[in-house]
């Protein structure tokens, strides 16, 4: 592999990651508020965070891209606060996959939220568990599976995210060059073989996570 | 299980306390914090592979061939270190213009350099660097004109809206007078590289894409059919290395162009 690749395995990686912990923080209590309450207001917000879903990435790219501009209002405001430009760059990437990936961390957990039963945050709350102390103590425990499940489902398609990176990502290596835009790039200079690799790579590793994320006593996680 | 229909307070509190205490056999939430660390460590670690920034050079897709060799002959001659991201003109003057980091745009006409001068994104004036060429790829040369007015011959060309090499196409296929034109069937790339590719899988009978793709095959399409495909350099005003993309243009522009001639290219009027 050369050093292009290997700098577009890294970018991936830590886009994954950072992602991912940022979809937790915010995926987790969301999903517990939307677990836990019901209305059209919920039914509302439980749309938006679905959207990526079902609309074609090019709907976000677009907004994104120009949202992200140094002549738009975030772009701006970020360029104040941390004196880097947002677009094209890696905070970006950052930006376009929580969004794009926040259903696939929200649903699971929000489905593993509602089957908690509420005798059990009852019954510790007669033990004196504070609400905060309930989430940590019962719901965080009973839900460890959907909590690695989501997670690992943020990352996966993290990973696996094109067309919102393609768009407001630039394709420029070491910098937003993550591995789905160089195997693109490969495909389009015609370089198969290099191509074939990343691709194969990619369906390698994608296929592990499942396996191990569908094997169901495998890691004992919860129940 | 919970066992929540025990109601004994001294076995509750001692439950309400075991249950959660993760089992050895368990992945803990220790476990899952020592992955964490271990993958951040092995980005930081696969990050540092390209400690030096490098110059950043947005190239239109018929030269990113051409484009990769220079960077490697002046990368090792200047020990500057190049990135190169490709794409077809239009999309990359327009990520440009939408504040992508690029040093140099090397594009593939003259109006996108210019307009993005006027409205200040350029250092210093847009240069030519080279002239590029149009071959009709798939054709017998003896008779390409009637091959070309076929309508039953399916084209793969650039999309005109982002690409010069496209727009030279569409002025070729309307200069060709194609009978029935309707009928035709015809493919385009987000870019040229892209239109040859499509041609080259057998997705399309012909196509109409830059000679430097394909020097050696195709023929050549007349420079008056089109108006002359006249390739733009730009330095952008935002470029962090002003003085290095300054070096890289001048090797460009003057040692470099016997190798663009090689590919191709012409030189510029």
């Amino acid at each position: 592999m050369s050093p292009t690749e290997w700098a577009a395995v890294g970018l991936t990686l830590r886009l994954a990651l950072v992602s991912t912990v940022i979809l937790m923080l915010l995926g987790t209590p969301l999903a517990w508020w939307l677990s836990r309450r019901r209305g059209l207001h919920i039914a509302f917000i439980e749309a938006l965070v679905a959207l990526p879903l079902v609309l074609p990435p090019t709907v976000l790219g677009f907004y994104l891209l120009i949202a992200l501009a140094p002549d738009a209002l975030p772009g701006q405001v970020w360029q104040q606060l941390t004196g880097d430009q947002l677009a094209f760059s890696f905070s970006a990437l950052v930006i376009g996959s929580v969004i794009y990936s926040l259903p696939f961390v929200v649903q699971p957990l929000q489905q593993a939220f509602r089957a908690v039963p509420a005798s059990s945050l009852a019954a510790a709350a007669t033990l004196g568990a504070t609400p905060a102390d309930q989430f940590r103590s019962v719901v965080l425990p009973l839900c460890r599976r959907s909590l690695l499940v989501a997670a690992a489902l943020g990352f996966a398609h993290t990973v696996g995210e094109f067309g919102v990176v393609l768009m407001i990502g630039g394709n420029i290596p070491g910098e937003t060059q993550v591995l789905s835009i160089a195997l693109y790039d490969h495909v389009e200079a015609m370089d198969y073989g290099s191509a074939h690799r990343l691709a194969l790579g990619l369906v390698l590793f994608s296929l592990t996570l499942l396996v191990l994320l569908y094997r169901d006593r495998g890691w004992r996680l919860g129940r | 299980m919970v066992p929540g229909t025990n109601t004994h307070p001294v076995t509750s509190e001692l439950i309400y306390n075991g249950w959660m205490r993760p089992r050895s056999s368990d992945l803990t939430w220790t476990t899952l914090v020592r992955i964490v660390t271990a993958a951040a460590l092995l980005c930081v670690t696969i990050d540092g592979v390209g400690a030096q920034q490098p110059l950043r050079i947005a190239v239109a897709a018929n030269f990113r061939d051409a484009a990769g060799h220079i960077a490697e002959r002046f990368q090792r001659e200047q020990g500057i270190p190049i990135t190169i991201s490709s794409a077809s003109t239009g999309v990359l003057a327009s990520q440009l213009q939408r504040g992508a980091p690029f040093d140099v745009l090397l594009a593939a006409d003259r109006q996108r350099p210019n307009a993005l001068a006027e409205a200040g994104h350029a250092l210093v004036e847009p240069t030519c660097y080279a002239l590029g060429r149009l071959v009709l790829l798939g054709a017998n040369s003896a008779d390409w004109r009637a091959e070309l007015a076929d309508s039953e011959r399916s084209l793969a060309m650039a999309n005109p809206r982002s690409a010069p090499y496209g727009q030279a196409a569409l002025a070729v296929l309307e200069r060709a007078d194609v009978a029935d034109a309707g009928k035709r069937r015809v493919v385009m790339g987000a870019n040229v590289q892209q239109a040859f590719q499509f041609w080259h899988s057998g997705a399309a009978d012909l196509a109409l894409v830059a000679r430097s793709l394909s020097p050696e095959a195709g023929v050549l399409i007349p420079a008056d059919w089109h108006e002359p495909i006249e390739q733009y350099a730009l330095i952008s005003a935002a470029s962090t290395r002003p003085q290095q993309a300054k070096a890289f243009l001048d090797y460009l522009t003057k040692p470099a162009q016997a190798l663009l001639q090689a590919r191709g290219y012409e030189a510029c009027p």
